[in-house]
């Protein structure tokens, strides 16, 4: 009776982990992952300004924030784009944010 | 027979397991100061972008302040951007960093105001200088910051616990940049 109580739990935690959290990411960290990573790169020269922008996810039920570059570019009066990194953090499926860095003139 | 208690333990506990894992998660990023800047070489210097987790309060007025660093190692200055939230619209003319012997005042220079559901968000930027700035998060003391708009003011008070952890932060990311800076 025990083992078909813990197989139900296991194949509850399963279904519940399956639709958790999840965020674009060039890694996956099924437990625990914060991993930095390249979006875009322009031709423009040197950068003076740093902007970000992020949106988050909680439990993979209710997602929100405007993480764009142009919200990004935005924070910092940013005008002409230099290149654009990602980064994206969760943390079990419960909790999961996704980050945009923009740098610029 | 080969017992099977530490399985049944582990299953019949999933949130103790959550937790150590929370545990030690927090414990890892408690010690790393990498979770709060960035850095990208440039032609005149390293770009450092530096992102506290520090909020300021009003809880009477219902408005609050967060803000970022951008330092060029080739500057002075160092760029102090901010978000102020309240529920009416502010012209912002300049801030002041209230520490407990020493008040450092700068004007600011609008970025924009936008509405966000049933407040205003103002964004704005400042020049602090970098010894300044050092100076402001060697202070161990009380800190809060007044926002000054047309003639008045808004005093935003941060929580010591989190000013002395964060400061700790911030100063070590400071140093680093020192140390990293050529000095012509």
């Amino acid at each position: 009776m025990k083992k078909v109580k813990n197989l139900m739990f296991a194949a509850g935690a399963t279904l519940l982990l399956s639709s958790c959290a999840s965020v674009k990411s060039p890694l996956t960290g099924v437990l625990y992952s914060d991993v930095k990573a390249p979006l875009t790169a322009t031709s423009n020269s040197n950068s003076s300004k740093v902007g970000s922008a992020e949106a988050t996810s909680i439990l993979g039920a209710v997602a929100t924030g405007d993480a764009s570059i142009d919200a990004a570019a935005k924070s910092a009066g940013i005008t002409k784009i230099h290149h654009v990194d990602e980064q994206s953090t969760s943390f079990l499926g419960i909790f999961a944010k996704y980050k945009v860095f923009v740098y610029g003139e | 027979m080969v017992s099977s208690l530490p399985k049944r333990v582990c299953f019949s506990r999933p949130f103790i397991l959550i937790s150590f894992l929370i545990g030690i998660c927090s414990t890892v990023n408690a010690q790393k100061i990498s979770k709060y800047f960035t850095s990208s070489m440039q032609d005149n210097g390293v770009l450092y972008f530096i992102e506290p987790k520090q909020e300021f309060e009003n809880d009477k007025e219902d408005s609050s302040l967060f803000y970022d660093l951008t330092y060029l190692t080739s500057n002075d200055t160092v760029t102090f951007n901010f978000t102020y939230v309240d529920k009416k619209v502010r012209e912002i003319d300049s801030i002041t960093f209230v520490l407990e012997d020493n008040e450092i005042t700068i004007p600011v220079n609008k970025i924009f105001i936008e509405s966000s559901k049933n407040v205003w968000k103002h964004r704005y930027s400042a020049k602090f200088l970098f010894e300044d700035l050092t100076l402001i998060f060697q202070q161990k003391g009380r800190a809060s910051l007044l926002v000054h708009y047309e003639g008045e003011e808004v005093k935003l008070k941060i929580k010591q616990k989190k000013w002395d952890k964060q400061s700790k932060i911030l100063s070590k990311i400071l140093y680093m940049i020192k140390a990293n800076r050529k000095e012509n």
